[in-house]
Formats: structure tokens, C-alpha cells, sequence
């Protein structure tokens, strides 16, 4: 909300939304009446509409009392059942849980081809070795349900087919992707137009120093982690339902670079599965990495009209350098503690200056959270082996539920982007090209050898890009959702 | 009182999803932007301390039970943006979850608290229906909508929001401008 001193028309509605919610004028009866009578054009999800009325108390007098004797009877009587007939089958089920997320944990993907089997480390396990199956006790189906959804089971995406006719490429998405795109799509747009928090925090206009000469920074929206492998195969695939072949080629994840790091399983699986859905992207060229904010930009917009929220459009595009030095200046992101190159956040290059470090020094101070994981996020990962990656990706696991993987869960991508740490493209604004800026690099020389493999390449595993977005036209940025 | 507003009716949690739970959580997604699951969860709350004290009131009639709920969930959407702000403060990293830490917090508390006093006397000098033509528009009801509860044609309503507007905005401001000399 506006925090300008003077109230003007511009203001006045936000300020009004807040004096309503605080109450302070007497909330008429009329008032309510009035707001409950009418329609809301929202969609309501029946999955989480049923589970809220299932939290809800049942109705009826001395629902209490009752209702609390039969659900212990209940949980009682289906505990002592479940306990001497799955005795055995638990062991079974334990195993086979265990052996999936060994499997995951040790970078091995598991084929499901179908829901009777997969395999682990060259070994077929099928489900019809589970006692489970052949009890019919419908207490006991229940239990294999639940079974099921807590032993994760990750899936490869579909990557679409592409025939060669001789006279063109034909791409083809079947209907589960195209399904499964159009629902991610959907939820990453409505969470960029509830501006949700968990994904994107609006930084103020502010003057910072920038190449020793102080500069006003524009008020802007930062993503809070990069761009990840779910969101950017939603795009691709959206690319080609709405048959942007030529933005496709361009924009497509090149998974051979892992292997001139000899990183060939990663080149396998880091793409293509599930697991690493909410890990960021990489391996995508600069061109891929500005069609992505096209397209948000394209499709946040058009969303916002067909939905009819009011707001102006939304311009998208990779950060600027000067916002990123705002924004650690300001105490809206932070750098990791580490020794090592940090490109842009070191005096000697140019960008800062003795202030902003010791404004950072102050901000550091006062955060409070130390977990384990920092210390293997603000590790680089350039150099090092298959295995040592691998190793600090499955530490982020035991973190967060993994399921279920295609969904836009923002705290779980977070955390798996803080794992991935990867550097990201941006804007240098002296020159108006593209950098690549990141934290913790071994030393300048292996930053700089990063670079020319990127350029060379086109791509590069360490490297990945996160939007921002803008509010044009405004001296400081005014919450459009407010 | 009629059938529908029996006692028997509000303490069914089954109509008072359907009657108002459905209501309101189409009111927060569209009219507060609430995320769905928060959305969701302020209904659910709301619905079940309904539940859990309705035995000790009653009421004249359906308004006057609305009014009453709605009450409740205004309560708890209110606590929901105040935990909402709180959370902001909290720590950040380069890769992680931002959220702000600023030494001009407190000031700007102060002054949105001035900000707000000189609104609300500024509304209090206005009629009853001037009030909620403003609220309900700053909340995006339509003036179709409005037109209705005020009682006023709709096509005279852009007018009369626009120079009611204006109107308060500049009684504000002058309060303001009062306050901050007294303030020196």
C-alpha cells in the first residue's frame, strides 16, 4: 500500500479498502447484506472446496459429544485391524518406499511405466508382491491409497515428439501435456496477478549508487527465485500449442551441455524429470531467456483482460544490475556468505561502493535464520563432480513433501532454487548487454571460464534468469492488485 | 422470521456454506485477491466459529445474522493482512524469499496512522450513501451494483464518486496539513 504522505485520488481507493477492512466506521448490517447478495465470477475448485467442508464440524445438536465417541471408536477399532493384518504387508511396503526414494536420492530415474512397476537400480519391483493388493478389506484399500501418495513417484515429462517429414519438422503434444500445460499456465497466472508474495515482492523506487554516481532505480517487481524447469516446459509447450515453431527451436532447453561437464546423467534427467521440476532451469540460451518474458508478459496480460482485473499492462523482462545492487541495498534480497567472485557485488569492479557493503554488513546482521542448507546453497557448483552435485540436490529433499511435482508450490521452489544456485542473466545497464551475475564463484578466472563455455555454447548448467516486472509510466511503482 | 432463518437453518453447517461460505470466498479472490487456499482458510474459520458460538446469540433476521458473519470474516481477512505485512519484515536471502527491512518503517507507520484519522473524519462529514458509494467502489462493485443499495440512479453515480473523490481527498489533505504543523 501507497506510503506517500499526502492522500490523492490515485491513493484514495487503497486507502479506503484499508479503512473498510479496519473497521474503525461502524460495518453496517445493510452493508453485509449488500455484499453477501451478490455474484462473484470466481472458479471454485471442488478438490479444495470438499476439503473444506470435510474440516468443518458436521451440524445438528450434540454433533460434539457424539461425533467424538464414534470417531474414536472408529480410529480405534481400524487401528487394531490394520495392525495384525498388515503386519507383513507393511514390511513390504516400507521396502519398496524406501528403495524408490534411494533410487531418487542417488539421481536414478524411476520408469513408471505403469502403475504395477518400476525399476530400481536395474531391479523390477511390482507392485503385485505387495500383500496389500490382494487383501479386499475396503479399510485396507484406503490405507494402499494413501500408501501411494506418500511414496513419490516421479514422472518424466513428456517431451514433445518431433517428426521429421522431410519438408518440415511436425511437433506433436499429446492431450496430457497439453493438459497438464494449461493448467500450470493458469496457476502461474493467477499467482502473478494475486501478486503472491511467496513468488514476488514489489520493491520501492530508491536512489542508490551505482558506478559511483547515485541513480534513481524505478520502482520494479522482483521474482523471488529463478525461473524453473516446470515453468519453463509449460512455455515451451505453450509455444507450440499456439504453433511458434520458429520461438520453440530458439527457446528449447539444449540438455547436451550438462555433458561437457561430464554431467551425462544430469543431462538425462535434469530437464526431463519430475524431481527437478521446481529446480531452476538452465541450459537455455539468452534468446530462450528473453522469448520466456515475451511470453509471460504476452500471456499475464491477456489473462488479466480475460479475467477482467483491473490493471495497467504489465511489461516483463530480465533484471538490470543497477536493480539487483538496489535491491540487497534496500534489504529486499541478500547475499549469501561465502567467500569466492561475486561479479557484481564486488567493490573492485566497479558497480558498488564502500556504503553499500557496509549497508550490507547492517542487513546481514539482523538475519535471523541459519539452517544447515546455507552453506550448501552459497556453494558454487562449477567444477564440481556428477555426484557432488547430485549429493546437494537430494539434501534439499528431506526439506519440503515432494508431491506433489506439478504444481506451482512457491515455498518448495524456493528452497530448490536456493539448492540449485545457479548465476543468472541480466541486464548491465552502462551497456544495455546481457551479463551473467552470481555469488560464490571459486575465483574471477573461473567465473570468466564459466563465461566464454556459455558463450561459446549458448547455454551453460550454471546459468539461469528470473523476470521482473514493471508498472511503466509511474515515477514510484503503485501496487496494481491493491 | 421466516423458514429459511430458523435456528435450526444457521446452526447447519451445510446452509451456511451454501448460503454464505460459497459468498464469501467469491468475495476474497475477486474483490481482496486473496490466493484461493487463503481464501479457503478465512471461510473455513469464519464458518466454524459461527459454528462454535452461534448457540449464544439470536437474531431478528437474515440481515441481521449477515451482518454478524460477515462481521466475523472481516475479522479474520483483517488478521490475515496484518500477519500478511508481519511476515514481510522477516529474513531474506539473494536466492531466497525477499522481504524488507527498512529503518523507515516506523515513520511510515506514524504517518499512514495520521493518513487514516483524516480520512475517517473526512467520511464522517459525508451522508450515509456518499460513504459506501466510496467504499464499495474502491472495492470494484460495479455502479449498477451500487445503484441499488444507494437507492440512486447509476448512470448519476460515476459523477457523484468522482467529485466525492475529489471532496475527500482534499478534506483529508487539509487535515493533513493541519496535523503536520501541530506535529512541528
Amino acid at each position: 500500500m501507497s506510503h506517500n504522505k499526502n492522500i490523492n485520488e490515485d491513493n484514495l481507493d487503497d486507502l479506503l479498502r484499508d479503512e473498510f477492512l479496519e473497521g474503525k466506521m461502524e460495518l453496517e448490517d445493510k452493508t453485509a447484506d449488500f455484499i453477501l447478495k451478490q455474484e462473484y465470477d470466481v472458479e471454485i475448485d471442488p478438490a479444495k472446496e470438499q476439503k473444506m467442508i470435510r474440516r468443518l464440524p458436521a451440524g445438528g445438536e450434540g454433533f460434539w459429544g457424539i461425533s467424538a465417541i464414534i470417531a474414536v471408536l472408529v480410529i480405534v477399532g481400524a487401528m487394531l485391524i490394520i495392525h495384525f493384518i498388515t503386519k507383513d504387508a507393511n514390511n513390504n511396503t516400507k521396502y519398496v518406499e524406501k528403495e524408490k526414494k534411494k533410487a531418487l536420492y542417488n539421481g536414478n530415474s524411476i520408469n513408471s511405466k505403469n502403475d504395477s512397476s518400476f525399476t530400481v537400480s536395474g531391479i523390477t519391483i511390482t507392485e503385485k508382491k505387495l500383500p496389500l493388493l490382494l487383501i479386499k478389506s475396503p479399510t485396507l484399500i484406503i490405507r494402499r491409497d494413501s500408501e501411494i501418495r506418500t511414496a513419490p513417484e516421479y514422472l518424466p515429462f513428456i517431451v514433445p515428439e518431433i517428426k521429421n517429414n522431410s519438408a518440415e519438422e511436425h511437433f506433436v503434444v499429446s492431450e496430457t501435456e497439453k493438459e497438464k500445460c494449461l493448467k500450470i499456465k493458469r496457476m502461474m497466472l493467477d499467482k502473478f496477478l494475486k501478486t503472491d508474495k511467496e513468488l514476488y515482492t514489489p520493491v520501492e523506487a530508491w536512489k542508490t549508487n551505482y558506478m559511483g554516481k547515485p541513480v534513481t532505480v524505478d520502482a520494479f517487481i522482483m521474482r523471488n527465485m529463478q525461473v524453473t524447469n516446470l515453468e519453463y516446459h509449460t512455455f515451451l509447450t505453450d509455444l507450440l500449442l499456439q504453433d511458434k515453431k520458429e520461438e520453440y527451436n530458439k527457446a528449447k532447453v539444449n540438455p547436451e551441455v550438462w555433458k561437457n561437464f561430464s554431467l551425462a546423467g544430469l543431462a538425462e534427467s535434469y530437464f526431463t524429470n519430475e524431481k527437478y521440476n521446481d529446480f531452476p532451469v538452465v541450459n537455455i540460451s539468452i534468446e530462450g531467456a528473453l522469448l520466456y518474458c515475451s511470453w509471460l508478459e504476452r500471456e499475464v496480460n491477456k489473462y488479466a483482460v480475460e479475467n477482467k482485473v483491473k490493471t495497467k499492462p504489465f511489461k516483463i523482462r530480465l533484471p538490470r544490475d543497477v536493480e539487483w545492487i538496489n535491491s540487497v541495498a534496500v534489504g529486499y534480497a541478500f547475499m549469501p556468505v561465502c567467500s569466492g567472485y561475486n561479479t557484481l557485488y564486488e567493490i573492485k569492479e566497479g558497480y558498488i561502493d564502500d556504503a553499500f557493503l557496509k549497508r550490507v554488513a547492517t542487513i546481514k546482521k539482523r538475519k535471523k535464520k541459519i539452517e544447515e542448507v546455507d552453506m550448501l546453497y552459497s556453494t558454487n557448483r562449477y567444477g564440481m563432480s556428477e555426484k557432488e552435485i547430485i549429493d546437494i540436490y537430494n539434501k534439499a529433499y528431506p526439506y519440503y513433501d515432494p508431491l506433489p511435482a506439478d504444481t506451482i508450490y512457491p515455498k518448495r521452489m524456493n528452497r530448490y532454487c536456493e539448492i540449485g544456485h545457479v548465476s543468472e542473466m541480466t541486464y548491465e545497464m552502462r551497456s544495455g548487454n546481457i551479463m551473467v551475475i552470481g555469488c560464490c564463484w571459486e575465483s574471477k578466472e573461473t567465473y570468466q571460464q564459466m563465461l566464454s563455455e556459455f558463450h561459446k555454447t549458448n547455454a551453460s548448467p550454471f546459468v539461469g534468469f528470473r523476470p521482473v516486472i514493471i508498472s511503466e509510466g509511474s515515477a514510484e511503482y503503485k501496487n496494481p492488485f491493491w | 422470521m421466516p423458514e429459511l432463518f430458523s435456528k435450526k437453518n444457521i446452526g447447519d453447517i451445510k446452509y451456511l456454506y451454501t448460503k454464505f461460505g460459497r459468498k464469501l470466498y467469491g468475495y476474497g479472490v475477486s474483490k481482496w485477491n486473496l490466493a484461493e487456499d487463503d481464501s479457503w482458510e478465512i471461510v473455513y474459520k469464519t464458518l466454524y466459529k459461527v459454528k462454535k458460538v452461534i448457540d449464544k446469540y439470536t437474531f431478528e433476521s437474515e440481515e441481521k445474522f449477515s451482518g454478524f458473519i460477515f462481521k466475523i470474516f472481516i475479522n479474520y481477512l483483517r488478521n490475515h493482512y496484518r500477519d500478511k505485512k508481519g511476515k514481510q519484515v522477516d529474513t531474506i536471502e539473494l536466492n531466497d524469499m525477499h522481504g524488507k527491512i527498512t529503518e523507515e518503517n516506523e515513520e511510515k507507520s506514524v504517518t499512514q496512522s495520521k493518513r487514516m484519522s483524516c480520512l475517517q473524519k473526512a467520511l464522517q462529514q459525508l451522508l450515509d450513501w456518499q460513504r459506501i458509494l466510496l467504499l464499495m467502489r474502491a472495492q470494484d462493485f460495479s455502479y449498477e451494483q451500487i445503484a441499488a443499495y444507494v437507492e440512486k440512479p447509476s448512470d448519476q453515480l460515476k459523477v457523484y464518486h468522482m467529485r466525492l473523490k475529489k471532496q475527500v481527498t482534499e478534506n483529508s489533505n487539509e487535515c493533513l496539513g493541519t496535523a503536520k504543523n501541530v506535529a512541528q
